[in-house]
């Protein structure tokens, strides 16, 4: 056993302690340090001796077992101290202050693999404290800083803006004279529908047993429930038929483009991955703008190519069409992984048990096939629910769940309707984990096993093929058609008024936009690296390891995907603007923002990728004498590689392209591409807003096109072999 | 190569997954250089046995030692063992070379060593040549192969086995255990093994723990295990036996006399007199289409239920005043007796045995 | 493999220039929180960094979002001054004591008018008549008279055919709130408000998208402040403002020095800098076409002229209390928005 270790992190955390300033702004080296603070305050004697304790018991011929016991307790209080020390003194934290915790920290996760604690050993446990001081400090604490203002009106507990916001009839209208069909009656009428069609094998004369009963209860209960929704008003109804539609929507788009990537005939399946990739570089709301100039009242489709005169798209519609071209790609991201590793041995193994295609896609396609949809589905509901850039510039102004957390916040600035807003989001997703798990079940779909198999996919058949093609090409024509129109809007004078050509707005944007443009991108990539890696830890952690609080810190860290942008951006604000942890006011907090934005993706990226790889290759792994870090080393980073870079990408694409959480914390010096491109937009200068646009979406297309084509190749050598 | 062997020793092994209890009490040793075989239908324990000794799973009571030392708190990596798995579990991104040089390249081995070790274990396992494969691109034969090449490596005080051999094919399967059995008393490691399958257990064990539901049910070589199964679990699932009530009417010294329905028979097991169960092989009945002779010496009379021909020999089914009784026999002279004829049935004491009242359980 | 994948990724890494310092208040720096036009912003950013070398930096966040943040930001602010957008909203920060009211130097040169309404609550620095940008050609199309009051705005006859600013994030959209109110009186005015949500096609954001929008042709009337409405015509985009005959209500664009500023000597340079007439010659030029508050200021000539309309008498105080601006939201929030159009 390493027992070097804990002396190592014991040493870098005396020396930060000793040489580093504890604070930020605190001017006077060295009487800014922490030992310095050690002659005011008790805490940091204590921080010092627990960081000497650790370097004792790193070098000590101490037990394993009795070592680890103390390691755990001076590294837990010391750490305690640290954080305590840091929100009691308010000055915003600095190097040695992070430095000290962080070294406490790992000392406690080394003592609690060391004392047995912790199954795999000194990484694991520090891995673990890591990851969940982590989470709960830009995770945990910013949402409980905001749902504390959603129950606490000046530090006194109220239910006030909870029944206010749930009874507004912004939040749901039930009744009202403007109504065409009172939401009753149309309830009824659904759950009318769902009884005729769960009773039905019912009536042709099968016996029912207690799958039908409970599929009749849902049906029943599903219609009533889409009844109520299809006549009721207001942004919760607007939020949920929006979300199932476009996850449907999506969802099946994706399922075909992925069946397509995976086994067309046809040479439009290069076309696939690079277009089905171009609206995930595009921040939503400029495909939304785009989307004006082709489907608006004066669109170049409805009005120019049609003859239309409609504001039919400005609208739930225009929202719901944007949104399926906006998520259709990830849907595909998702299910193309699982479509390409579809094990066609067990498909050959089928069609030799006589399966006609029809079995075959029910009996095995289908089942291993579930997750990923399910995956999917989710992931474009909760991102449907979430978005509010196509909403706002397309919903013509009805409400939404986000939408309104986002008027609440920056209009009415009222943080506790906004916090009731955001946990009705949060239970909608959280409803929606739960259904999850319910249809999947504990089903693992192991298709990677160390034991390779073989066999070619099975070609789609031909109608389907060029169906499902004729399919993509619209949905590739409209892509290209909202893309041509923002690349050329660039290089005309006035969208849609003036078509003369001119270089003017980029010409401007070598001042204004370029820089930006950089800096964007620096932060990004500055946090898409520890983006990737710590969502891939949480994902390893915990689909691998069993440990208290795993279920905890999961779903935690999933919080910060659902929570709407806008509510976890207020939520930075209210959680750092003051005190130890300040950090308004510098890139940081954007940093930092772009991170815990990304992780979710790369968590979710990381648990498909091991999902997929048997567990007895770790096992074999560590039976060769590999600890837990040799192992994630040479064998599973190795094998998740893809995912992993995958999962970087995206962090770095989302971090680049999203909007709703930096709008509030973007500060000066530090604004980003997105923010600008809006206000621009926002100002009529429309050619700028463009070409900044076009410069970001070529820039990203960049990145993301080497990775497409690396995607198209990561096969695993067990699936490259054939025969096997 | 042979460094000492050591003695593992499992000592009140319990296991439990929530509600479900996989190890019960489990207490047994496997002498230095011995092949110890964990026999059992799946669910019996046997691979949790195995997986605990590895250090895979955390034992929820009792010891695990390995050559004196107590490991039950150490990770798999920190123990001598090496284990071969039942997917072999082989790297799919490393080259057989790779996979085998695994192990010493964590433990920091030499170059030279390495490239060593490495040739011999593929010497050992007959792989020279396919250094440069990939695992996807080998025969399962193959595969196995580099698996316990990949085990060999390390030079493993313990070598574990779980159910190495069950994707293989059964003309390969036969192949490969007379290899493992040949390698491991040639490297005189000390090795525990895991399968379902009885006779791969009976020909390549030196002891076998026959276990069921948890707990071991006997341990013992491999005729202990056939000839005197000590529960009627252990009889049933190693060979082929057919059970009938009987009794013990009288006991001298080291014989007892047992009474089946009409017949007398004598067993060398002293049992005290009694009601009992006797277990009997098939190979140990004979057929005798003519009453053989007069009570005590005379055959137990039936009826053919079934009949088989099996080249050599017939197998049959013959339904008795006592019970259904399975026969394997040479062949009459004018070939299979058909289903329905009467027979008698006459036992040779050797593939006889006698189990308590308080044995019966199981099954 | 790894090469390739190396490949992809070194294009990120490439951009892992170290982490981000944090800017300190470092002597030098003047922090502006920027409400109009970005280009304006843009202009003062460069030329006050021209004239002084103190180096400027901006975030642009329309009025109501603006708002939000300082009042976020209350403990600690980041900003210095707030450059722009509307006087109410300034106003409301100042009552609730996150602004710091002082007389700059140029109080004297500012045109009284204005210095008498805001007195005590903030600087203007600019002025501008609030009505319709409207599109005569697909009114033509659509064969409709150009309307000329708020009261037919809510006429049935042009709905889905009028965009305004949401009065929760928009100082326009309050603006016009409270000019029909102080026209017609609440009771009344919440009826023609309602009367004109069943018309709106789409409720903007910001207050600059409804004369866009108007420009482009999707709607026929975009509610907006006139300044947007030359902005764009300038631009070539088929729009005109009109000012509504019943009554016109105008803004006081405002400047204010942030409380507890962190460049606190900066920002009263910017802030006398900024009323010079020559630098008050950037909003024109900049899409802020509106009345500059310098009297020394030359005004456009398609600048709208006050003289022509029929201005509200336009009560800034009541209106900018904030229990009273909250409250008129939140009635127009709860009681109309909802409806079903």
């Amino acid at each position: 056993m390493r027992h070097a270790a804990p002396a190592w992190w014991a040493g870098l955390g005396l020396a930060a302690f000793a040489l580093a300033p504890w604070a930020r702004g605190v001017s006077g080296w060295p009487g800014s340090t922490g030992l310095a603070l050690a002659g005011r305050t008790w805490a940091a004697v204590g921080i010092g001796l627990a960081l000497l304790a650790g370097l004792g018991l790193g070098l000590g011929p101490w037990g394993r077992v009795q070592a680890g016991r103390i390691l755990v307790a001076a590294g837990g209080v010391g750490s305690a101290l640290a954080l305590g020390l840091v929100f009691a003194r308010g000055e915003p934290f600095g190097a040695g202050a992070l430095l000290s915790t962080l070294s406490l920290l790992t000392l406690a996760g080394l003592g609690l693999g060391q004392a047995g604690l912790v199954r795999g050993g000194g990484f694991v446990g520090a891995a673990i404290l890591g990851a969940s001081l982590l989470v709960g400090l830009f995770v945990v604490y910013p949402l409980a800083a905001v749902l504390h203002a959603s129950v606490a009106v000046g530090g006194r507990l109220t239910t006030g803006p909870l029944v206010k916001t749930v009874t507004s009839p912004v939040f749901l209208l039930l009744a009202h004279e403007a109504l065409p069909v009172a939401p009753g009656v149309v309830a009824l009428a659904g759950a009318v529908l769902g009884l005729a069609l769960g009773s039905a094998p019912v009536l042709a004369g099968r016996r029912p047993t207690g799958a039908a009963i409970r599929r009749l209860v849902l049906l029943v209960g599903g219609g009533a429930l889409v009844g109520l929704l299809l006549g009721a008003r207001g942004a919760l109804r607007n939020s949920l038929l929006l979300a199932g539609a476009v996850g449907v929507a999506s969802t099946a788009l994706g399922l075909a483009f992925a069946l397509l990537d995976a086994r067309s005939r046809l040479p439009t399946r290069r076309w696939l991955a690079p277009l089905s990739a171009l609206p995930i570089i595009t921040p939503a709301f400029v495909l939304g703008l785009a989307f004006i100039y082709l489907f608006g009242r004066r669109g170049s489709v409805t009005h120019g190519l049609l003859g239309l005169d409609t504001g039919a798209f400005f609208g739930p519609l225009g929202v719901a069409v944007a949104q399926v071209m906006a998520f259709t790609p990830i849907a595909f991201l998702v299910l193309a992984g699982v479509v390409r590793s579809l094990d066609a041995a067990l498909e050959e193994a089928a069609q030799t048990l006589r399966a006609t295609p029809g079995a075959l896609l029910r009996t095995v396609t289908w089942p291993l096939l579930r997750p990923g949809l399910a995956n999917a589905l989710l992931l474009v509901m909760i991102e449907s629910l979430a978005d509010f850039g196509n909403p706002l510039l397309l919903g013509g102004g009805v409400p939404f769940l986000s939408t309104e957390v986002f008027l609440a916040i920056e209009g009415r600035f009222d943080p506790h309707e906004a916090a009731v807003y955001g946990l009705v989001l949060l239970t909608l997703v959280l409803a929606l984990f739960l259904l999850q798990r319910r249809w999947l079940g504990d089903v693992s779909f192991v298709t990677i096993t160390g034991r390779p198999s073989g066999g070619r996919p099975v070609p789609l058949p031909r109608a389907l093929d060029a169906g499902l093609t004729g399919l993509f090409v619209v949905y590739a024509a409209l892509a290209m058609l909202l893309y041509g129109s923002l690349f050329l809007g660039g290089f005309v004078r006035v969208w849609g008024i003036d078509h003369r050509f001119t270089l003017d707005h980029y010409r401007g944007l070598a001042t204004a936009g370029l820089p930006v443009l950089l800096e964007t991108a620096r932060l990004a990539a500055v946090a898409a690296i520890p983006a990737a890696l710590l969502g891939f830890l949480i994902a390893y952690l915990t689909t691998r390891h069993r440990f208290a609080g795993r279920t905890a810190l999961e779903f935690s860290a999933l919080l910060s995907y659902a929570a709407p942008g806008t509510v976890m951006g207020i939520g930075y604000i209210l959680a750092f603007n003051q005190g130890g942890l300040r950090l308004t006011g510098t890139a940081a907090i954007l940093v930092l923002a772009f991170m815990f934005r990304g992780m979710p993706v790369g968590i979710r990226s990381g648990m498909a990728a091991l999902a997929q790889i048997d567990r007895t290759l770790e096992e074999a792994s560590s039976l060769l004498r590999a600890d837990v870090p040799a192992t994630l080393r040479r064998v599973l980073v190795p094998l998740v590689l893809p995912a992993l870079v995958t999962g970087l990408l995206y962090c770095f694409i989302r971090a680049m392209t999203g909007v709703s959480q930096v709008i509030f914390l973007v500060s000066p010096g530090h604004d980003l591409a997105t923010v600008l491109i809006l206000s621009w937009a926002e100002y009529g200068h429309l050619g700028r807003g463009a070409a900044l646009a076009s410069l970001l979406v070529l820039f990203l297309a960049a990145v993301l096109l080497p990775a497409e084509r690396l995607g198209r190749r990561r096969r695993l050598p067990s699936v490259a072999a054939g025969g096997g | 190569m042979a460094d000492e062997a050591v003695r593992v020793v499992l000592e009140g092994i319990a296991k439990r997954f929530g509600a479900t209890i996989a190890a019960d009490d489990i207490s047994l040793a496997v002498e230095p250089g011995e092949l110890l075989t964990l026999l059992g239908p799946s669910g019996c324990g046997k691979t949790t046995t195995l997986r605990i000794v590895a250090g895979l799973e955390v034992p929820s009571a009792g010891r695990v030692w390995i050559g004196g030392a107590d490991v039950t708190d150490l990770p798999p990596h920190a123990r001598d063992v090496s284990m071969v798995f039942q997917s072999y579990a082989l790297f799919p991104h490393l080259t057989v070379f790779e996979n085998v040089a695994y192990g010493p390249r964590i433990l920091r081995r030499p170059a030279a060593e390495i490239r060593r070790a490495v040739a011999e274990a593929l010497a050992l396992t007959g792989l020279e040549g396919l250094e440069d494969r990939a695992p996807a691109a080998l025969s399962g034969g193959q595969q196995q192969r580099v698996a316990l090449a990949r085990a060999l490596a390390l030079r493993p005080k313990v070598l574990l086995f779980d159910e190495p051999l069950s994707n293989l094919d059964a003309k390969l399967r036969k192949r490969m255990r007379g290899d493992i059995r040949l390698l491991q008393q040639r490297l005189g490691i000390t090795a525990l093994y895991v399968t379902h399958d009885q006779a791969e257990a009976l020909a390549i064990s030196d002891r076998i723990a026959v276990m069921d539901r948890g707990r071991i049910h006997q341990l013992g070589t491999a005729t202990d295990v056939y000839t005197r199964p000590a529960t009627r679990f252990v009889a049933d699932f190693i060979g082929e036996a057919s059970f009938l009530p009987a009794r013990v009417v009288a006991r001298d010294g080291t014989a007892a006399r047992v009474a089946v329905g009409p017949i007398t028979l004598s067993l060398g097991d002293p049992a005290a007199p009694g009601p009992v169960t006797l277990v009997v092989r098939p190979e140990a009945v004979a057929i005798q289409p003519a009453r053989p002779g007069p009570p005590p010496a005379a055959g137990l009379p039936g009826r053919i239920e079934r009949a088989a021909y099996l080249g050599g020999a017939g197998e049959y089914l013959v339904a008795t005043d006592v019970g259904p009784v399975a026969v394997s026999d040479a062949l009459m002279a004018d070939g299979l007796l058909a289903a329905g004829t009467a027979v008698w049935l006459t036992f040779s004491p050797r593939g006889l045995a006698l189990l308590r009242e308080g044995g019966s359980e199981g099954a | 493999m790894v090469t390739r994948l190396g490949a992809s990724a070194l294009l990120i890494v490439g951009l892992w220039a170290g982490w981000p310092t944090s800017p300190a208040a470092a002597q030098g720096r003047v922090n502006l929180l920027c409400s109009p036009d970005p280009a304006w912003c843009e202009a003062v950013k460069r030329d006050f960094n021209k004239a002084t070398g103190i180096q400027t930096e901006f975030v642009r966040l329309s009025s109501g979002a603006a708002l939000a943040r300082i009042r976020a930001e209350k403990a600690n602010p980041t900003f210095d001054v707030w450059f722009g957008g509307s006087g109410d909203s300034h106003w409301v920060a100042q009552a609730e004591g996150l602004l710091e009211f002082l007389r700059p130097k140029a109080w004297g040169e500012l045109r009284p008018n204005l210095t008498r309404a805001v007195d005590g609550h903030y600087i203007p620095l600019y002025t501008g008549l609030h009505g319709f940008g409207v599109n005569d050609k697909l009114l033509q199309e659509k064969q409709l008279p150009v309307p000329a009051t708020w009261k037919e705005l809510g006429d049935p006859k042009y709905k889905g055919l009028i965009a305004m600013p949401n009065p929760n994030t928009s100082g326009t959209g309050y603006v016009m709130m409270t000019t029909i109110v102080q026209i017609y009186g609440e009771e009344p005015g919440f009826e023609l408000l309602k009367a004109i949500h069943k018309n709106v096609a789409q409720y903007t954001r910001s207050g600059g998208d409804p004369s866009l929008l108007a420009g482009r042709g999707e709607v026929a009337v975009g509610v907006s402040f006139a300044n947007d409405v030359v902005e764009r015509a300038r631009k070539a985009f088929p729009i005109r403002f009109v000012a509504p005959k019943d009554g016109t209500g105008y803004e006081i664009g405002a400047l204010s020095l942030v409380k507890g500023a962190p460049n606190r000597a900066n920002a009263l340079r910017l802030i006398d800098w900024a009323l010079e007439p020559e630098s008050q010659k950037l909003g024109p030029q900049n899409g802020e076409v509106s009345v500059q508050s310098n009297a020394r200021t030359p005004v456009a000539p398609d600048v709208p002229r006050f003289e022509d309309a029929k201005l509200v008498d336009y009560d800034f105080g009541k209106y900018g209390t904030p229990a009273v601006r909250d409250a008129l939201i939140k009635r127009w929030t709860e009681q109309i928005f909802p409806i079903p159009r």
